[in-house]
Formats: structure tokens, sequence, C-alpha cells
């Protein structure tokens, strides 16, 4: 990739940071932090992108983020006050930056329907905090020139003139600031021809020196193409910290710069003249007559002493700052608490690490095949390894945890937008938002969130007449919450609303054939019943749920990631969805099962329940195909060593075990096996790194004895079977 | 008895005008050879310490010599207009070879 | 041998475009993400930087504050301090030079005259 185009990618990327920390922060100040901290933060943040954009000419983005950078900036001095109204205003500003920097990405020029009214009302906070409107001129900086050096006074003169005299004086501060008179008197030179003259007069004699004070000046006699700007330029960053006068050639100005050169007689009358250094009078001698030419040299004798190793004070001043960084100097500061690693070598340590968790179990396996003692020092040392192997993995496993606050933080915004469109007044809880998962789980779970926290002001909500009726404060409230228990996250989304109306989600079943009339159904089914295909409660199409998206897809895409979704709901007091996931995709629960000496692992999250087939329950439908019959229902049933080619002919049903599963989108099949070896959690390898992807089969891990155990691909299995079915029918 | 020369640290900047100005004060009322062979840059806080010291051994009737100029510290001379520091050097360079 | 600079910005975007323009002059590019981390690089570079570019809206310390360390230790004062920021306003530039800066660069920078500031102020 082109250089720049990898670090317009790293822009955006950060942006997307910068956004989420902005946004925290505003909320946290909604909810009354105070710490300044946080509002340098949230200014940071709209500073640093409106940075980024500058360097990539967003103009849009540029514009948007100046004008509440201005407003961040009047409430981090104190002249805004962060009031409700005011934050409120903030954050839509926020959700605005956000969707231009997301249109800025996607090179979408279109004008933001809502920047011009929030970026007006952000300029009247500003204004009405009572600061002067800067903006105009701030502005010239971005649109024209990058780097807009200011001069005073700078005017092209009329007709270029023979030259310039610069006279220059550095005051201490110049050099105090690492600026130096030798590196400035080089640009100068450099702009055409120069003659420096040094003026020396007020350098004190040794004894009265402050060697890092300034006492000499410069006059510069500059002839050529140089002109006053340009000249004044090379003095830019040192303007204030010397006396500078530049005045053109040929002038009267000519006549005042005749200073002398270097002047060693006035310096050396004064040497003289105090030769006890006590008595140093205070004024210099001025009566000398100034010396054009440098002095005679001083009558030396050539040096004939060969010069002893270096003892001077120069090294001996390195000497010092050598032991000052020996001795870790006086500001040891801590270190950042974070590295940056590529996620492609914490999966390859993941990997190594599931190899090794296996090598280990292929080790006990084969000690107690060896018939040693559970005593012995063999078996406990590998006791031993076997415990740290497991710390090592979940160490592992940790480095790709992250708290599910980066999906969490994405909400409010959500909240506001759902709640403005409804127009049902929502509050936001959330809780455990530093709750750890799998980086992948977290990707993830955006899509699956956003939906139910949609469902829930949309459909869990009522509105707030209903609410007032019902006796409920007129804000909603939907809570958002995670935790790990026994080695899951369960995330919980519910809402406080009117709960599941069930005789309409009856009649709604019934009406689309998903159930029979005469069906009885406890609550909790019918409350599952929206988690059907096609199922959606929302009687007047709805813009915000989604257009025939319903739970089915939430629950499907949770599958998809080993996991389960329930609900719970109470008519009158709202409902609550509950999710629990896999802490880590890389290990998965399995039903290890034979089929054919073959042994296979079923993802458990698919296994409704394990059952022993009754030869009458069982149907034939021509050719392979069979059906079995569950509690009045009948599902395929689907010979797995048939399935997968191990076998030509099909196990009798009765001689075998079948797993009724769900797969996505709640399809339901009965998969025959010839036994169930037992539950474990095993380590996921990908198939297709090492071999080529294989229908119906998900991935392989490999079982303590050392044997590679395939993963069912539980859906793949199930579309393909019906196929056969179809064909059979 | 001739005294060790001086030699200057390499990079003559703000922070080695102090230690130069020390080690002059030092070795007032010596004879002063001052080498200058190592000398990458120089600045003009240093130059002042060197005009003065210079001034000062005039002053006293000693000896002062700057011997061996490197190129940068002859050139940084010529710029700040100082030459005639190092040009009483310059010529006696070769003498000292 | 190249001129190392050192560069100081919380921002990867800022960093990385810093880097690209100062490489491309030839420089050696020693990076930190606030004024802390700015000190510990400094402490830790075998090759002191001749040059830093700074940023100044940092979290940790900023850029005011990282300048004052520096210039108030002798073995790192005599480093030019170009400060780096979206700000063309007054206050934060004489901020800045008030901390002893020894120049600055408008962001967002021309990298023609970015190497050109640093050039100048380096020997």
């Amino acid at each position: 990739m082109d250089p720049l185009a990898a670090i317009r990618e790293t822009f955006f990327q950060e942006c997307e940071e910068q956004l989420a920390e902005l946004e925290s922060g505003l909320l946290a100040m909604e909810g009354g932090d105070q710490d300044p901290e946080t509002i340098n933060a949230v200014f940071r943040a709209v500073h640093s992108i409106k940075g980024g954009a500058g360097a990539f000419s967003l103009e849009a983005l540029i514009r948007f983020a100046h004008v509440f950078e201005t407003a961040l900036d009047e409430m981090r001095s104190g002249r805004l006050a962060p009031s409700n109204d005011v934050l409120k205003s903030m954050l839509r500003a926020a959700d605005v930056l956000a969707d231009l920097v997301r249109a800025a990405h996607a090179g979408d020029e279109a004008e933001h329907p809502g920047a011009a009214t929030l970026a007006e009302e952000l300029r009247t906070m500003s204004g009405a905090a009572g600061a002067e409107d800067e903006s105009e001129e701030d502005w010239g900086d971005f649109e024209f020139q990058p780097m807009a050096v200011a001069v005073e006074g700078a005017e092209a003169p009329a007709a270029a003139p023979a030259g310039f005299k610069v006279a220059f004086k550095p005051r201490a501060d110049l050099y105090a600031k690492a600026n130096e008179a030798a590196l400035l008197l080089r640009e100068l030179t450099r702009l055409g021809h120069a003659e420096v003259e040094l003026d020396a007069h007020d350098v004190p004699p040794l004894n009265e020196i402050d060697p890092e004070a300034a006492y000499l000046s410069w006059t510069v006699t500059l002839t050529g193409d140089a002109d006053e700007t340009s000249i004044r330029e090379v003095f830019e960053f040192v303007d204030g910290d010397c006396e500078l006068e530049v005045t053109p050639l040929g002038g009267s100005a000519e006549s005042e710069g005749g200073e002398p050169a270097f002047d060693l007689s006035s310096l050396l009358a004064r040497v003289q003249g105090d030769a006890p250094a006590e008595a140093a009078p205070e004024a210099p001698v001025e009566a000398f007559e100034p010396v054009a030419p440098p002095p005679p040299a001083p009558v030396v004798a050539p040096v004939v002493a060969a010069a002893p190793p270096p003892a001077a004070p120069p090294a001996a001043a390195n000497e010092t700052a050598a032991e000052g960084q020996a001795a870790g100097g006086p500001r040891k500061t801590e270190a950042g608490a974070t590295i940056r690693v590529d996620l492609d070598r914490v999966d390859r340590l993941i990997d190594l690490v599931g190899e090794l968790v296996i090598n280990q179990a292929v080790l006990a396996q084969r000690v107690m095949e060896a018939g040693l003692a559970r005593a012995s020092a063999v078996a406990m040392g590998l006791d031993e390894l076997e415990q740290l192997t497991r710390e090592i993995q979940d160490s592992v496993m940790a480095i790709r945890a992250q708290p599910v606050k980066s999906v969490f933080q994405r909400m409010p915004r959500l909240v506001r937008e759902v709640a403005a469109m409804t127009g049902k007044p929502v509050r936001l809880v959330t809780e455990g938002e530093g709750t750890e998962v799998d980086k992948t789980v977290i990707e993830r779970l955006a899509d699956p969130l956003t939906h139910m926290i949609r469902n829930a002001i949309d459909h869990g909500l009522e509105n707030p007449e209903k609410r007032a009726a019902a006796g409920k404060p007129a804000e909603g409230v939907v809570k958002l919450s995670a935790a790990h228990r026994s080695g899951r996250i369960v995330i919980e989304v519910s809402d406080d609303g009117g709960g599941i109306n069930r005789e309409r989600v009856k009649g709604i079943a019934i009406e689309k054939g998903l159930i029979s009339a005469e069906a009885t159904l406890s609550d909790e089914e019918i409350d599952n019943l929206i988690f059907m295909p096609g199922f959606s409660t929302a009687a007047e199409v709805s813009d915000i749920s989604g257009r025939g998206v319903g739970m089915d897809v939430v629950r499907r895409s949770i599958q998809a990631l080993g996991g389960r979704i329930t609900i719970s709901s109470r008519p009158g007091k709202g409902s609550t969805f509950t999710m629990s996931l896999p802490l880590t995709l890389a290990v998965l629960d399995g039903m290890v099962v034979s089929v054919n000496n073959q042994t296979l692992v079923a993802p458990i999250t698919a296994i409704v329940e394990t059952l022993q087939p009754k030869a009458e329950d069982v149907h034939s439908l021509g050719g392979h195909a069979r059906v079995i019959s569950i509690r009045g229902g009948f599902v395929p049933l689907i010979d797995v060593g048939m399935a997968l080619g191990y076998r030509n002919e099909p196990l009798p049903a009765t001689q075998g075990v079948a797993l009724l599963i769900e797969g996505e989108g709640g399809a339901r099949a009965a998969l025959l096996c010839d036994a169930i070896q037992g539950q474990r959690q095993v380590v996921i390898k990908s198939l297709e790194a090492n071999y080529r992807q294989v229908p119906g089969v998900a991935a392989a891990t490999i079982l303590g004895d050392g044997r590679v155990a395939l993963i069912l691909d539980i859906d793949t299995i199930v579309t393909v079977s019906r196929g056969d079915m179809r064909k059979a029918g | 008895m001739t005294a060790q020369p001086l030699i200057l640290a390499d990079s003559l900047d703000m922070t080695a005008a102090g230690p130069l100005h020390k080690a002059l004060l030092d070795r007032r009322g010596q004879p002063l050879s001052i080498d200058a062979s190592q000398v990458r840059r120089v600045g003009g806080q240093c130059l002042q310490v060197l005009l003065s010291a210079q001034s000062t051994w005039a002053a006293d009737g000693a000896e002062f010599q700057i011997v061996d100029p490197s190129p940068e510290f002859a050139d940084g001379l010529v710029l700040m207009g100082a030459a005639h520091l190092a040009s009483a050097a310059a010529a006696l360079s070769p003498v000292q070879d | 041998m190249s001129m190392t600079v050192l560069t100081v910005d919380d921002s990867r975007t800022m960093r990385e475009m810093l880097r690209l323009a100062l490489a491309d002059a030839g420089f050696r590019v020693v990076q930190a993400e606030d004024g802390i981390h700015g000190l510990e690089v400094l402490q830790a570079e075998p090759e002191m930087p001749q040059v830093i570019v700074t940023d100044i809206n940092m979290p940790r310390m900023d850029g005011f504050g990282f300048i004052e360390e520096v210039r108030g230790d002798q073995r790192y004062r005599a480093i030019p301090i170009l400060v780096l920021t979206t700000e063309s306003d007054a206050e934060k530039k004489n901020r800045a030079r008030m901390a002893g800066a020894t120049g600055w660069i408008v962001k967002p920078f021309n990298p023609v005259k970015l190497v050109d500031a640093i050039r100048r102020v380096a020997a």
C-alpha cells in the first residue's frame, strides 16, 4: 500500500478510538464527572481528529471539528459551563462528528444534514461564553498554507534595494531556547553575499563573564536578491529573543551602521584597568577608537609538548552527563502499561499453546498407558505440567481478551437515535463494561446487541402515555450488562417495558403458520416464539427494528459464536434477553461421539437433547432418507456416517444414539451416531489451514490420545441432508 | 613549564560554555594553548568565552593560542565574524607538525 | 551520519505522517507518545536526538511540561525543540516559547517546510 494511504487508514482507525473516547468522556461528564482530565481527553480527541483531517484535507471534517473544538476549549477553560443542555448538544455533535468521519472514510462528500445546524449551535455556545471569534483567522492556516509564517511589518520592497544591513543582538533567552546565533548567521549568509562583522564590545573579562549570558552582536551586510521578508523569516523563531534591525542599504541607516568590528582594545583596556578582579568597575571604557582589522596575533611559541590524553573540561562534562544517565536520571518515570502487538503474532501464540495443550494430553495418556502409578514422580510431574499448561493457555487467551466496553460504548448513541425516532424518552444503564472476552467475540457482538437494543426500545418500551397510565415514569430504562459466569460471558439486555404480549405473539405465530392453533405452549415457549424465523411483532412496519429482520437473526449470530440466547419476560414489568457466550473462539464445548470407529465432536451449543431412537418413531421416506418423530413432530434423521461417507449402508436407528440439534435459523434435525463418548472442551484447529475445506466438517481437534477428531459443521450437514431428503421425497 | 593544551569538546554548544569557562579560569596566569581539532560545531556562547579568554590572557601578558583548528571550527569563526581568533592558529598549525 | 529526530505526539496518524516526512528526508526517527514517554526515550536512546518535534496537547505530560523538563535537564537542554500544533493561536505558541521551545510548525505541516525548519535549528 502506498504509505500515505496506509497512514490514512491509521487515521480513520484512530478516529474511531477517539470518537469512543469523546463519547465516553462526555457521558461521564453528563454523569457528574468533574475530573479536569476528562474534559482534557475529550478536547484532545476532537483536536486530534481535526489535526489528522487537516493533513488529509478533509474539509467538512476539519470545519466541524474546529467549531466543536472551539466550544470544548471554552468548556475546558471554564468559560462555558457543562450544563446538561450543553452536554446533550455536545453528544449530538459527537454523533455528527462520527458521521463525518465515516463519510470521509467512505469518500462520501454529501452534505451532512445535521452538521450545519449543530455547528451553529456550538458556535452560539462558544460565542455566548464570551470567546472572541477567532475562527475566521484560524481558517487561514488550514485553507491556504500549512506553515503560515507571521511576519510583522513585512513588506515587499517597491524597488529591490542593493541589499540590507541586518543588525542582530541575541539575548540570553535565545540561547536558552536552543536557538543558536551561529545557525541564524548561517541561514542569513545563504540569502546572498554576506559580510559579517562581529561586535564583542560587551564581552567582559573571563572572571566576570557569565558564560550563558549574551554579549555578542553582529552586523551583516547582505547584498544580492534577498528581500526583507526572507531575512525576517530567518529570525522568525527568535522574535523577541533578540534585537533585530533590518535596513535597506544606501539609506540613511547606513551611517549608523558603521559599528566597529571586534574591538579588542576596549576589552584590553578593561582587563588591564581592573587587574584586581574584585575592584571591577562596571562602566566599560568607550573612549577607544574602533580597530577595524583584527589585532595582531599574539606572538606565541609553537606548541611542542605532546598533548596528554584529554582531561579537558568538556570531556569531564560528558562524563558527568554519562553518570547522570547511569544513575537513571532524576525523573525515572513509570513506563507505559501497554504495547501494541500484531494480532497475527498473538494468534500464532494461541495456536502454539493449543498444540502444547494437546501434546501435554498425549503425554498424559502415554504415561497412563505405560501403567505408571498415579503417585509416581513422573505422573505427579505431569500433573504440574498440566496445571502450568492450563495457566499458560488462560494467560494467552487473556491477551486476546478485551473489555466489552468497546462495543458497549457504541450503544448510547444508538439509544439516543432510536429514542428520538420513536419519541420515547430512554435512559441507558450499562454495567460490567470492564468484563473481558475474546476480541473476535466482541467484534461480532455489535450487530446482535444493536438489534436487541433497538428492539427493546421499539417493541419493549411502551410509549409515554401508556407508561403514565401504568404508573411508570415517562423515561423508560434499558439496561445492558455483562458479567462472567462459570467460564462464559453473560450479557443481558433488559427493559422496563410492558413485557411480551403473549396473546399477541401466539396469535401471530398461528397466523403465520409457525404453530398450530391447537398447540398448548408454556409461557416460556411462547416467549421463545419470537426467535422463530420470519416472526416479527411490530404491528406497523417500523423503521427502527429493521424490515424482515427479526430476533431469529440475533439468535443465529449468537449461535454462530457458540452462544445461546434466552428470554424471560414478566407482563407489565419488562423483558430480559440473556446471552451466554464462550470467552474465546479457540476452544469449544463439544460432545464427543463415535461414528464407524471415527471420533467426532459436535458443538454442545447446537445440541438440544440426546435420545435413543425407538423403532416405532423412525420412518423411512424411501432411499436412505428417514425421519424421526419427536413429541408429535417429525425431524429428519441424518446418519452422520453416511453424510460424511464413512459407510455406505445406514446404521439401524435403534443401534445408535441421536443428537437432536438445532442449526442456524432454528432448523432441527436428529444426527444419528454410533455412541456418545462424553463431553469435553476441545481446542479448535482450523482444518482449512492444514487440508482443504471438507463439507460437513467445521474444524478439527486433537484428543488426549493423540487422535485427530473432526468437529462437525452442523448447519452444512443439515442443509445437505435436507437436499437429499427433498430428492428422496 | 608549558601547560598542557586545552582540548576543546566536539560540540561547543550552550551547555559547553560553562565548563569551558571554568576550564579557562583554572588555567589563568599560565600560557595557554587550545586544541580545536576535535570541534565539530561552535556556538555564540562558547565564542564569547573564548574571546573573553583571549583578551584576558592578552591583558595578563600570557601566551594564548588556538592550535590545529578543525575546518568546522574555522568555518564557524568565519561565519560569526571572528576568524581572527583562529587566524593566528591557522598560520601556526603547519609549524606544529 | 544521519540526524536523529525525536517526535512526540499522541496521535498515531501524526506520528506516522512525521515519520514518513522525516524518513524521506533521510533522518533517523525515534517516536514517543507523550511527554513522559518522550523523556523515557531520551534516556534510553543511545544516540541523542539532534532535534525534537513535539505536539502540545497530549495525555500524561503535555508539550509544555515536556519542553520544561528537557530544558531543565543538563543532558538535553541544548536540543532544539520544535512544537507541532494545530494551534496557530498566539497564546499556545507563546506558552511553548516561554517553556523553552526553539521554534514551531503549524499543522497540518508541509513536509518540505518541516524538514526545512529542522535543518534551520539543527547544527
